[in-house]
């Protein structure tokens, strides 16, 4: 099932499949090991809701849900 | 003398190895973004001596904040002889990713792993000889903090600062090989010499849209119109993908196939310490609360251990003072007494009492910075914030300013869109610095009880951040209007503190103190003692006094005020200068600071509570410290922006001073 990242519930994990939306952020994003076939995690929610703090290529990473939008995933069973 | 620069990621441990090199002292702490500017120093070993420079971290190549584009300067025109690449093993692919761009560049690379302890911790281990034949580099392990790996980095670098260079074969990057070709046929016609290294490189940037690159061609005369054209050809058919994410693809590729034939993972992904301690400190309900607890925490610690050290020097200095009159005659009217006792003592001493909590502020808040949490911090407030047009990462340089306002100010080139960039370097000053710290002390321990006035200079704390972030709501609702910035944060593992390291960083922060009570403070106190020998400081103080009539202060405290432009030092070391004068040996009670300011506070004013909050939350507001002006002037490069905001802060100072009165009126 494809989903964009900020739809996924805290410990869902998820393949990257593609980020729309052009632009630094999608870049920094890429650079950062988001990108295709990545494996990611959503380790939590910041108290108020946003950032999101996501496991990915190892390492912990925090990132807005505006900025998650930009990632479409696939779920995968958890 | 030849150069080596420290190029990796943030929080990789450069400034540890830095230290270790060069013998320097340069500030350490564990979150991303803690150095910000060049630094160079000097390594000697076996007879010979190079010049290491420590960077601020950089994620790749592609730089946007004013940090980063000094480490990417540093590389494209320095050239230096031989570039560190420092990796954290822990953490290993993500930070391939940079290793690979230098590759690239045709640096002439030496790869450190560092950070052997927390990789092993997580079950990884590395087969170092194996990196080592993968990326044609020597590689070298170390744990910075324990010297281990040091002596051998540091003969390393001997051997290979001296090598002449042949670059590796960059196969990964061979993604277009026919279009760099072109394009870097077009950047020669246009004037670029591959004296410039890296035109290969330079090509590849243009082709991956790399602004920054543009930028630097444009400036040193380069037309770029034909490139332009090539590059246009080359990415024309390139199906909803582009250069961009090609070259990530492949550099990650190429990585994943390194990784996976070095690194082996002996535990499955686990619940590390780091894990168990977020849940607890990044609670969805207790996150928010935890972080005030530890505020709060920090203050109380700071005065209740403290405080018992104060009463400790100011008896030192009380012996210091009767000795000096036992041996001289207490004359009233002879000037050098008065200039030991009443001037230095009392100008330089009364600041230098307050040592002890200046020196646990300075420990607690470096701590803090050692732990991880700053980063967590970050994470929990940025909704808040953004709320506010700011971003999480915002409020680290808030934090920082507790402790002093200038390395915070210099703190916030990390923040990568400009006008939130400006606007945190506006409202930094209204931040209380360690500096603010003994005038509320002073103030409301004379007034009030222990508990009471460590209460109240908490309150000033919060009001000091209350304003910065309200103005710098304001500000990026009209002067700053526009540009967010994203959040993209990494979050480094807990770490626990190391007792030296800690210590080391309380000395220079108080050495820092120290040196400013030698200098700035002992030179203010001597002026102020000369003109109020002579009776000119008086009538600057009734003026003073005048402007602040609704205050209803006396002369003494309003000139503090105004010397305490200078520094906020200065005003504690006026106050001590000012109202000792009447000191007699007869009469020991009064050598004590509070019980003269509280006589002097209480002849002046018909709601002594008033004034005295009235002139705390002035003090706080009003410009930080001429070297803080400095700093603005250096980061935001204008006079223009650096007296805007010194009116802004003694505008914002004398309302809300005025307001604090009126409201203090009706409660009192
Ligand atoms: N356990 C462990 N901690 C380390 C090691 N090396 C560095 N550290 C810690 O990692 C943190 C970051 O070290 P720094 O030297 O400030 O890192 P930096 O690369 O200079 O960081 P920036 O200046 O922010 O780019 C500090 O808390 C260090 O004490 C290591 O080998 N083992
Ligand atoms: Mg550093």
């Amino acid at each position: 099932m494809e989903m964009t990242l900020d739809q996924m519930e805290v410990g869902q994990k998820g393949r990257i499949v593609k980020l729309v939306k052009q632009g630094a952020t999608r870049k920094a994003l890429l650079e950062m090991g988001i990108l295709p076939n990545a494996e990611v995690t959503i380790i939590r929610s910041a108290p108020l809701g946003d950032p999101l703090e996501l496991l990915i290529q190892g390492y912990h990473l925090s990132i807005r849900k505006v900025d998650a939008q930009m990632i479409i995933v696939e779920v995968l069973d958890k | 003398m030849k150069t080596i620069g420290l190029i990796a990621n943030p929080n990789v441990g450069k400034t540890v190895i830095f230290n270790a090199l060069t013998g320097a002292r340069q500030s350490v702490a564990n979150f991303p973004g803690v150095t910000v500017e060049k630094k160079s120093g000097i390594l000697r070993h076996n007879n010979e001596e190079i010049t290491v420079v420590d960077l601020p971290g950089i994620y790749s190549l592609t730089t946007s904040s004013i940090d980063e584009k000094i480490t990417r300067q540093f590389i494209i025109e320095e050239k230096p002889d031989l570039i560190i690449n420092i990796i954290d093993s822990s953490n290993l692919d993500r930070n391939l990713y940079l290793t690979l761009q230098l590759l690239e560049l045709g640096a002439n690379l030496l790869v450190v792993l560092n950070m052997g302890d927390i990789a092993e911790s997580k079950g990884i281990t590395i087969d170092a000889k194996f990196l080592s034949n993968l990326l044609e580099a020597p590689v070298i392990e170390t744990i910075a903090p324990k010297k281990k790996g040091i002596i051998e980095l540091k003969t390393a670098i001997l051997e290979h600062s001296n090598k002449k260079f042949t670059p590796t074969n960059v196969s990964w990057f061979d993604a277009f090989s026919s279009e760099i070709g072109v394009i870097k046929e077009s950047l020669k016609n246009a004037g670029v010499t591959s004296e410039k290294w890296a035109l290969t490189w330079a090509a590849s940037a243009l082709l991956e849209g790399d602004e920054v690159i543009r930028d630097m061609l444009e400036e040193s005369g380069v037309d770029l119109k034909l490139v332009d054209k090539v590059i246009d050809e080359a990415t024309e058919n390139l199906p909803e993908s582009d250069a961009e994410l090609v070259y990530a693809d492949a550099r990650y590729k190429h990585i994943f196939a390194i990784s996976k034939k070095v690194k082996t993972k002996t535990m499955d992904e686990q619940w590390t310490k780091t894990d168990m301690m977020d849940e607890v400190l990044t609670h969805k309900y207790f996150g928010i609360p935890i972080f005030l607890v530890v505020f709060w925490g920090v203050f109380h610690f700071v005065f209740s251990f403290g405080d018992p050290f104060i009463g400790l020097v100011e008896l030192i200095f009380s012996k210091l003072t009767n000795l000096i009159i036992d041996d001289f005659g207490a004359d009233p009217d002879n000037f050098f007494t008065g200039l030991l006792t009443d001037g230095i003592i009392g100008g330089v001493g009364g600041i230098l009492v307050f040592l002890p909590i200046i020196a646990l502020l300075f420990l607690a808040i470096g701590v803090l910075e050692d732990t991880g949490y700053l980063a967590r911090v970050a994470f929990l407030m940025d909704k808040i914030m953004n709320r506010f047009g700011l971003n999480g990462q915002a409020i680290v340089p808030m934090l920082l300013g507790f402790g002093c306002n200038i390395p915070a100010i210099m703190s916030t080139r990390t923040i990568k869109s400009e006008k939130e960039r400006l606007t945190s370097i506006f409202v930094n000053g209204f931040i209380s610095c360690g500096a603010r710290l003994p005038i509320y002390v002073l103030i409301a321990g004379a007034l009030y009880s222990e508990t009471e006035a460590a209460n109240i200079a908490l309150l000033m704390y919060l009001i000091g951040m209350i304003v910065a972030i309200t103005t710098a709501w304001i500000l990026r609702k009209t002067y700053f209007k526009g540009e967010t910035s994203p959040f993209i944060m990494e979050l480094p593992p807990y770490l626990r503190p190391s007792i030296t390291a800690s210590l080391i960083k309380l000395w220079q922060r108080c050495k820092g103190f120290l040196y400013k009570a030698g200098t700035l403070i002992l030179i203010s106190a001597i002026i102020i003692y000369c003109l109020n020998f002579f009776e000119m400081v008086e009538p600057i103080g009734k003026v003073v006094a005048i402007l602040f009539w609704w205050m209803e202060i006396e002369w003494e405290l309003g000139a503090a005020l105004l010397f305490g432009l200078v520094a906020k030092e200065v005003v504690v070391g006026a106050l001590g200068v000012l109202l000792q004068v009447e000191n007699t040996p007869d009469n020991p009670e009064d050598t004590d600071l509070r019980v003269a300011l509280k006589t002097r506070l209480q002849e002046g004013s018909s709601n002594v509570d008033a004034t005295a909050f009235s002139y705390m939350v002035f003090s706080l507001l009003y410009v930080p410290c001429f070297a803080a002006l400095g700093a603005v002037r250096q980061e935001t490069n204008s006079w223009k922006m650096t007296i805007w905001v010194t009116v802004m802060y003694i505008v914002v100072a004398y309302v809300l001073a005025a307001l604090t009165m009126a409201i203090g009126v009706f409660i009192f």
